[in-house]
């Protein structure tokens, strides 16, 4: 076991992939202008540097909404000051894998609701499509501009013992974070501009720009200038600050459900200048909630009508209703196979061995080693419904079992997973904490990924779980030029 | 603009503005209050409720502190300062990505400057140097709007929201001392001053009247003075220019209905004099006054807010 020298002499090395240190204890080539950095500074600098950063961040209203609070609902996005480094070449290899994965799970998508090939030659399981709660039966038939069902996927990605990069997740309905990817880059380069130039970062600063041509590219047959939109489903959501965020990025109107009409299947938004058509929707809503005629009625965000409009052809949705089928945790552990059957290639990138726990023979693996797994319901997100075996009491492990046998198909199982470590500046001083990484990829008339995307830290020591609402925060994520 | 966003503009306005409202009054009044009689007293303090738009329901006595407390404090009470720096903020909060980081800011601290202060602390001083901080605050706010926002539609549906609630309250607050100014009630010198005050009209009444002070005079600067910002001439003037700068609906000419009304009043009161309106009636014609007000409100919500699909169909 290697020991570091001072600031590094209490960081933690052992037992996971580090980021930046290599498993003698050397600096890895692209971490050291950071690293050569921090040995110079005084923790005093730093701790500056960090209250700059915080400072930033409270300013441009950079919060989240904590649900169940009455007051102070608001709060600050813990953000770490020091970035996570990927090289290019790394990257490279994520921006293929991830490039293969969406357009397969694309091409899935049009299969299911068209003539489901792969559900006839029996590659996935009929069963396990129709059961989703996230299939949506009125998509059947229906066509979607260029084919295109996912313009906006949020991927998590994981780094196994030997530094791998695998898909943990797809998050292909109404991802989000990328505000954070955004405007921590901007509190970076304002606070370490010299590590920024020195490291060659590659920049990301497209990213809204690209997002509104992907947008563009979808918009309905024959209304060339498309008026686009963002729907939220209002202030009091969490992502509230994102959504302001990326409209005025993209320059485009920011809409509630009560500001849209639908009006013989066209969609209107109500202007103190009249009624403006609207082309495409870039809907930050889910699924049930989008229109209370064709899904959940008692849904006071949604636009009656909006769904006829849809079917119509008149309006584009970003993502398309329906899209979380492809995002079903039981369905992932079949995305290898569907790589293979639409593109006839091997993943690039690796799924986490995913045991079905409809499938008895798994089932009972998974209820014989509970205390070794990672059980998650299949259409939850954000750290909820989830049992980490080696981190839960007897009891939380015998619920989990009951839950299990009474409902099989909707959880899954995986090994528990040591994601990688990176450094972070916490209590003054340095540690490593697991992180993962969110990129965000774009569809329109191609598939583009700008480079890097959000690094997810779990601040707690030795947590895994590296969601927003369970004590996670972010990190810049670098990907920079050889060395 | 989105019409919900000129809707919450708007209001975010009249909301700071009411509030600037209620700050001036207790103001004006709290340290008059001081130096009258206990049946002054009572006199003065149901004038400042009825000065309000929503007035409190009151049983039995009132005191001083006790509607201080309220009109600071009380959430319940639609007027209190607390409650107006709230919807002011809700409003602004949905409509964050439309106003400048500035005005955020400056509405964001008024609020938390408002829920700082400890109503325990009414006991033992006078809510002064408060009063003052929240008006400081609220003239922050307007000077930021002014400087950091286009002046483009939503910087005038701010405008029209300030100068129809500044309307509306100089007339109510007129109405509630009108059988006095019209000599069927006795006034007191200083009462005189707090009416004044509560217009922002003192300094101002000074120079163009000397220190005489006169029921029609003050009439005159409260209703008809052109060049003073509180008057009620020089709002219903702003108001009118703001519709102007408003876009023309594109298909039934809504606009056309809000134009008239404030055109009309603006004529109204341009051409009256204090004689004829004292001859005719003063409550009758701040009643008036009110009244149009509320249609404009109701017109200028259906030509731009809550209009009709089908006739506002693009063509």
């Amino acid at each position: 076991m290697p020991t570091l020298n001072a600031p590094f002499d209490k960081y933690q090395l052992d037992g996971a992939f580090d980021e930046m240190f290599d498993s003698a204890g050397a600096v890895r080539p692209h971490y050291a202008p950071l690293f050569n950095m921090l040995e110079e500074s005084s923790a005093d600098d730093l701790r500056h540097a960090k209250q700059e950063s915080d400072l930033i961040f409270l300013n441009q209203g950079i919060t989240f909404t904590v649900y169940g609070k009455e007051e102070g609902t608001e709060r600050i996005f813990p953000h770490d000051l020091l970035p996570r480094i990927v090289t290019r070449k790394e990257w490279a290899h994520v921006e293929a894998g991830l490039t293969q994965r969406i357009t397969a799970l694309n091409l899935f998508l049009r299969d299911i609701y068209h003539e489901g090939r792969i559900l006839n030659d029996g590659v996935v399981p009929r069963e396990l499509v129709y059961t989703c709660k996230y299939f949506r039966r009125q998509m059947r038939g229906l066509r979607v501009p260029k084919d295109v069902y996912i313009a906006v996927t949020g991927t998590d990605l994981i780094r196994d013992l030997d530094g791998q990069f695998m898909v943990l997740e797809d998050n292909l309905r109404v991802p989000s974070g990328v505000s954070y990817m955004l405007t921590g880059r901007q509190v970076m380069k304002r606070i370490f501009p010299k590590v920024f130039r020195q490291s060659g970062v590659l920049p990301i600063e497209d990213y809204p720009q690209i997002l509104l041509q992907s947008l563009r590219a979808l918009s309905p047959d024959g209304r060339d200038e498309p008026t686009i939109v963002l729907l939220t489903p209002g202030v009091f959501n969490s992502a509230y600050f994102e959504h302001t965020f990326l409209a005025r990025q993209m320059g485009i109107e920011l809409v509630e459900g009560r500001d849209l009409i639908v009006h013989d299947s066209v969609v209107y938004m109500r202007t103190t200048s009249g009624l403006q058509r609207v082309d495409v929707i870039y809907r930050r809503v889910d699924d049930d909630f989008i229109d209370p005629l064709a899904f959940r009625s008692d849904s006071i965000l949604g636009v009656p009508g909006l769904f006829n409009a849809y079917r119509a052809g008149n309006v584009t949705l970003a993502n398309a209703i329906g899209t979380g089928i492809a995002d079903d945790k039981a369905l992932y552990a079949y995305v290898p196979q569907i790589i293979k059957y639409y593109l006839d290639q091997d993943a690039i990138l690796p799924n986490v061995e995913t045991y079905i726990l409809a499938e008895p023979s798994a089932r009972q693996y998974v209820l014989d080693n509970l205390e070794k797994m990672v059980v998650k319901a299949v259409g939850e997100s954000g750290g909820y419904g989830m049992l980490i075996g080696p981190h839960a009491s007897k009891q939380e492990i015998e619920d989990f079992r009951a839950k299990i046998i009474a409902d099989p198909r909707n959880y899954i199982g995986q090994p528990t997973l040591m994601l990688s470590r990176a450094p972070c500046f916490i209590e003054g001083g340095f540690d490593s904490r697991h992180v993962d990484l969110r990129p965000y990829i774009l569809y329109g008339d191609k598939v583009s990924i700008v480079p890097g995307g959000l690094t997810r830290v779990a601040l707690r020591k030795g947590s895994l779980v590296v969601n927003s609402s369970q004590g996670g925060g972010s990190k810049d994520t670098w990907v920079v030029d050889e060395y | 603009m989105l019409s919900r966003v000129a809707d919450s503009l708007y209001w975010m306005a009249r909301y700071l503005e009411r509030a600037e409202h209620t700050t001036r009054l207790l103001d004006a009044n709290i340290q008059l209050m001081l130096e009258q009689k206990p049946n002054a007293v009572d006199r003065q303090l149901r004038r400042i409720n009825l000065s309000l738009g929503e007035p409190l329901k009151l049983e039995g006595k009132l005191s001083v502190p006790a509607l201080e407390q309220a009109l600071i404090f009380d959430m319940r009470v639609k007027s209190s300062i607390i409650s107006c720096v709230m919807h002011a903020r809700e409003n602004a909060r949905q409509v964050r990505e439309q106003i400048s980081s500035e005005m955020w800011s400056e509405l964001n601290g008024l609020y938390h400057f408002v829920k700082k202060y400890d109503p325990e602390d009414l006991d033992h001083e006078l809510p002064l140097e408060f009063l003052n901080e929240v008006r400081r605050n609220i003239t922050l706010f307007k000077g930021e709007t002014d400087a950091t926002m286009s002046h483009g539609e939503e910087w005038w549906f701010l405008q029209i929201g300030r100068h129809m609630e500044r309307t509306v309250n100089m007339a109510t607050m007129l109405t509630v001392h009108a059988p006095e100014l019209c000599g069927d009630a006795d006034i007191e010198h200083l009462e005189l001053l707090a009416l004044l005050r509560s217009g922002n009209a003192f300094e101002a009444y000074l120079k163009k009247y000397t220190a005489e002070f006169s029921a029609e005079n003050i009439i005159e600067f409260l209703l008809l003075n052109p060049q003073h910002p509180h008057s009620i001439l020089f709002s219903v003037r702003r108001l009118q220019d703001s519709i102007a700068a408003l876009p023309e609906m594109s298909a039934q000419g809504q606009r056309g209905q809000v134009d008239r009304l404030a055109g009309r009043l603006v004529a109204t009161l341009s051409y009256s004099s204090v004689d004829e309106i004292l001859s005719s009636g003063l409550v009758l014609a701040l009643d008036n006054i009110i009244r149009q007000c509320v249609q404009m409100h109701s017109a200028l919500h259906q030509a731009y807010i809550d209009y009709p699909i089908e006739s506002s169909l693009p063509v």
